[in-house]
């Protein structure tokens, strides 16, 4: 792996215009990515991470805004934020790809499968509509499907979950992109299945040498595959470090409370334990540390103040008070 | 406490008609559940383990009378609850409640919390309406929704995920169930808030230890494993495998249990990269149209000739069961 | 047998007591209007012995159950009757009057399809000045009554303007063949089967433009989107096919308020077709016509709703037709 980057990402904020109020979803993020590497984008509902995935696509809602901040794609640094709609749509699909969450809603349930796979090569590449659809079905080989060409004429609702989640990642490498995307991509699945669109990824991103954003509430399927993990907690990162050493050693009491909320095969019960309260509401976020009020650590200049994301060794940095 | 087992379970089956004809019975059954065998002593508490299909939760519903079985026995404390009537059933309700994964479904929303908790012993008991809300406060200490004024006259929209499924266990722990099964009770929430509701299911399960039987379904094993010491393996409506939950993750029998646990992503890099991993194919069939011989011999590594003709028995294998031609003679 | 043959035969006969309950109810409403052919027939002047005559060769003595056992039992054998004006048989009489009316109300419908769905997805796509003033227009399309519409498009286009005929099919006098022929028609059919086809353009806008609405808000939409290929496509594509269902339904549902509209816009522009017929019909008592053309327009109606069940099987896949 060379250590050039592919995207980096400075004080991007996004915000939703509701009825309720300005929800204030992703908060100055600065992030970078780099050529080959799988960095996964760790939160609960509600954190930011699927606008944070929206946003660098420019793939938001109306009611949603980009307001500050830029995202840079590599090698020419061209700025995403300030593309034309039309500049914007030759980078998607084409240099950034994207896997989503739920395999039943986000295929066309009208087109055949073979179709919807061959549209982003047709007009990216310029192919005509049958070497669009062999490259489709070849594509699907590719990723293991057995009887191909068979699976690229039917109906979505003709597949199973895990086939059609197979679709959904072949429309997104259809252009071999350099970034990939993935919004939850197996919450949607059964375990087993899980564990095998996980490998295919997995198995994807090297023989391809993609880079991947993998976007999850799900600290299991991140160890299995990413090298960074960055975590985010109402809107803003709190921790971002190289996966062996956040796991072993998480620095933010989020990150800490997050580890120990969720039951393992290899934990004792005891040591579940959880974070207490609740995530905020981000119309009204808490002051200071956003997460003051569920922090057992919390001290006054939490309140007072927000903490910045600070640099604690080479690779790793927290916003917390108490690690500066 | 009595000599026989607080809950029995014996062939109970449930099959779903399927296709629709106008006249004369549907020849095509959905089997979602097939046959299973299973007791639980007071104080015992089991796991429900499977995937999507695997009719975990319609062998709850029909353990519970939600579901009407099409055969099999039920008794709870002795009593067999399928020859009961239905108003029969109803009177017996408090003693047998459920807990599901969407705690906004199972709350009416127009009502308030005191009403929603206070309605079981209006209907269940004759107690005034002071001993109501002196109970209603005391259950909502209970699960930890302190101080309970602040619940009391919110309606469940006004509560968090946490905070609702909350609300949902206190009701369901209202009248000492003697059986309280919960179906995929943290799947729906934050990650974040999981921890403490199974904290919550814990501490209750300690707490009525004495009188009570667990139940938990899940998709998720360590979930399974923080609550429950033995644990059930379903597979398209068999029970394929049953021990102790520590030994099925330790050493799975079934090739399907080793295929559920090897797929499990720990949350440790470490550990996550370096095991050992049964490989994968294929996907869960189609209940309607299911495979001839044991059920998983498609996506089986080690499948043998007889898997394909016939289904293998559940056996006995070192105090465990297990439905697998590999450890029969 | 393919399952769309057996599919269509099974809704056929599905369909016979629906016809048999148009007859029925059509048959009561008809006797139930006040006049009496009878007087139509023999004039002021009739004497009471002629009045009797002719209520007798007409069947109109007998008890009303008698006379409908009659004609039902003739429509299942195929007839009709006679139309008791033109002495001429009722089912000659509509034949020959079908393809005028089908004409008008196919090209009627086929425009508005055209013209509502196209319209209806740029103004989905395009919110903003665009959406408000289409959305605006097709309120205003869909209030305008056909006759009051008719009259003002016949004064500007074939009396003011004079560049249209101001009624007919074809021109008196001229014996036109093929080519010519056709396009004479053309030329006589664009004011009426513009009447007709206003209101539903307005119409089919509007659904079209609330149905495509609801599939761009669609999670595959998004997934289009991620492609990088145009919105038109994604717009036209991924989100109209899908939303195709509802306005499908709704132009095939739409084909008896359509046989309706010709009426009138066929009176008011002299086209020869079940609709003047039947306005004729109904003013002279005509039963027999009346009620044949009920027969005709009901199974009309019946194989447009046919066509629209096949068509939903062809643009959604995941409805399977049994």
């Amino acid at each position: 792996m060379n250590d050039s980057k592919i995207l980096e990402i400075s004080n991007l904020t996004t915000y939703y215009y509701t009825s309720r109020g300005i929800v204030r979803a992703v908060d100055g993020v600065t992030l970078y990515v780099k050529r080959g590497e799988s960095i996964a984008i760790v939160g609960e509902s509600g954190s930011g991470k699927s606008t944070l995935a929206f946003t660098i696509m420019r793939l938001l809602p109306d009611n949603a805004q980009i307001v500050n901040g830029n995202i840079w794609l590599y090698p020419e640094k061209i700025d995403l934020v300030r593309l034309s709609n039309d500049e914007m749509r030759k980078v998607r699909g084409r240099r950034i790809g994207m896997i989503f969450q739920d395999p039943m809603t986000f295929l066309n349930p009208v087109m055949k499968v073979g179709d919807q796979i061959a549209e982003a090569i047709m007009y990216h590449h310029g192919y005509t509509k049958t070497e669009a659809r062999r490259k489709a079905v070849e594509l699907l080989e590719k990723l293991r499907i057995p009887d191909a060409a068979n699976v690229a004429s039917r109906y979505p609702h003709q597949l199973s979950g895990g086939m059609k989640q197979r679709v959904i990642i072949a429309i997104a490498v259809s252009c071999n992109p350099e970034l990939l995307i993935a919004d939850e991509p197996t919450t949607a699945l059964d375990v087993t299945v899980q564990a095998e669109v996980l490998e295919l990824l997995r198995r994807l991103i090297q023989e391809l040498g993609m880079s991947l954003i993998l976007v999850t509430h799900d600290l299991g399927i991140v160890a299995e595959i990413c090298n960074r993990v960055t975590i985010m907690y109402a809107g803003k990162i709190v921790e971002i470090g190289e996966t062996y050493s956040l796991y072993r050693n998480p620095k933010h009491p989020y990150t800490i409370g997050l580890l120990n909320a969720v039951p393992t095969i290899h934990k004792s019960s005891s040591e579940v334990g959880g974070i207490k309260g609740n995530p905020p509401d981000l119309v009204n976020p808490p002051t200071g540390c956003r997460f003051n009020p569920r922090c057992p650590y919390a001290f006054e200049r939490c309140i007072r103040e927000e903490p910045p994301l600070i640099e604690v060794n080479n690779d790793r940095a927290v916003a917390c008070w108490l690690v500066v | 406490m009595g000599t026989y087992p607080l809950l029995r379970v014996e062939n109970v089956k449930k099959y779903f008609p399927v296709g629709r004809a106008l006249f004369g019975k549907s020849k095509q059954y959905v089997k979602a559940v097939d046959d299973v065998n299973f007791s639980l002593d007071v104080g015992g508490s089991l796991g429900i383990v499977g995937e999507s299909g695997s009719g975990k939760t319609t062998l709850a519903k029909v353990i519970l009378r939600l579901f009407e079985p099409t055969s099999g026995k039920v008794y709870l404390d002795n009593i067999d609850l399928f020859s009961l009537s239905n108003k029969e059933v109803r009177r017996l309700r408090p003693k047998m409640q459920m807990i599901f994964q969407d705690p906004m479904a199972s709350l009416n929303p127009r009502k308030k919390i005191k009403h929603i908790i206070g309605q079981v012993f209006k209907i269940h008991t004759d107690i005034s309406d002071v001993e109501i809300s002196e109970r209603v406060i005391d259950l909502l200490e209970k699960v930890g929704l302190t101080p309970p004024e602040l619940f009391l006259d919110r309606y469940p929209h006004e509560l968090s995920g946490g905070q609702r499924q909350r609300v949902c266990i206190a009701r369901a722990i209202a009248l000492n169930p003697k059986l309280l099964i919960a179906d995929e009770p943290v799947s729906a929430l934050d990650v974040s808030v999981r921890g403490q509701i199974v904290k919550l299911l814990l501490e209750i399960y300690e707490k009525y230890k004495n009188e009570i039987a667990y139940i938990v379904i899940s998709h998720d094993i360590a979930l399974i494993k923080s609550i429950c010491k033995d644990a059930l393996v379903m597979y398209l409506g068999k029970v394929v495998e049953k021990s102790e939950i520590g030994k099925i993750i330790e050493e799975p029998l079934h090739p399907y249990s080793q295929m559920l646990i090897s797929s499990i992503p720990v949350p440790d890099p470490e550990i996550a990269r370096n095991r050992k991993r049964i490989p994968i194919s294929g996907e869960i069939p189609s209940l309607i149209n299911p495979p001839k011989g044991c059920y998983f011999h498609p996506r089986c590594p080690y499948v043998m000739d007889r898997c394909r003709e016939k289904m293998p028995p559940l056996i006995e294998v070192d105090n465990r069961l297990v439905s697998c031609y590999l450890y029969s003679e | 047998m393919s399952p769309l043959i057996f599919f269509i035969i099974r809704r056929l006969i599905q369909y016979v007591p629906m016809i048999l309950v148009v007859i029925i109810v059509t048959f009561l409403l008809v006797r139930l209007a006040p006049g009496d052919p009878t007087y139509i027939l023999v004039g002021e002047v009739g004497d009471e012995s002629f009045v009797k005559a002719m209520r007798e060769r007409l069947g109109l003595d007998r008890p009303l159950y008698d006379q409908f056992v009659i004609y039902i039992s003739n429509v299942f054998r195929g007839d009709l009757g006679y139309s008791y004006l033109r002495s001429e048989p009722v089912a000659k009489l509509i034949v020959e009057r079908i393809p005028a009316t089908l004409l008008l109300v196919l090209t009627a419908m086929f425009i508005s399809a055209l013209v509502g769905i196209i319209v209806g997805t740029i103004a989905a796509a395009r919110r903003g000045v665009a959406d408000l003033t289409l959305s605006t227009l097709s309120i205003i399309g869909i209030s305008i009554p056909y006759f009051w519409l008719g009259q003002i498009i016949l004064i500007v286009f074939a009396v003011w303007l004079g560049i249209f005929p101001l009624g007919g099919m074809v021109s008196v006098g001229y014996e036109y063949q093929g080519l010519e022929y056709f396009l004479d028609v053309l030329y006589h059919l664009t004011l009426p089967a513009m009447t007709l086809a206003i209101f539903n353009i307005a119409f089919t806008t509007k659904i079209t433009r609330g149905s495509v609405l609801e599939a761009l808000t669609q999670d595959y939409i998004v997934t289009a989107r991620a492609k990088g290929i145009p919105e038109s496509r994604v717009v036209f594509r991924h989100a109209l096919r899908n939303a195709l269902i509802p306005v499908v339904t709704y132009t095939g549902f739409n084909t008896g308020v359509l046989l309706v509209g010709a009426i009138l816009t066929e009176t008011v522009f002299a086209w020869p077709g079940m609709g003047s017929l039947l306005y004729d019909s109904i003013r002279l008592r005509d039963y027999p016509v009346v009620l044949g053309i009920f027969i005709y327009g009901s199974i009309i109606v019946i194989l447009a709703n046919l066509i629209v069940d096949v068509l939903y099987g062809i643009i959604d896949p995941r409805i399977r037709l049994r």
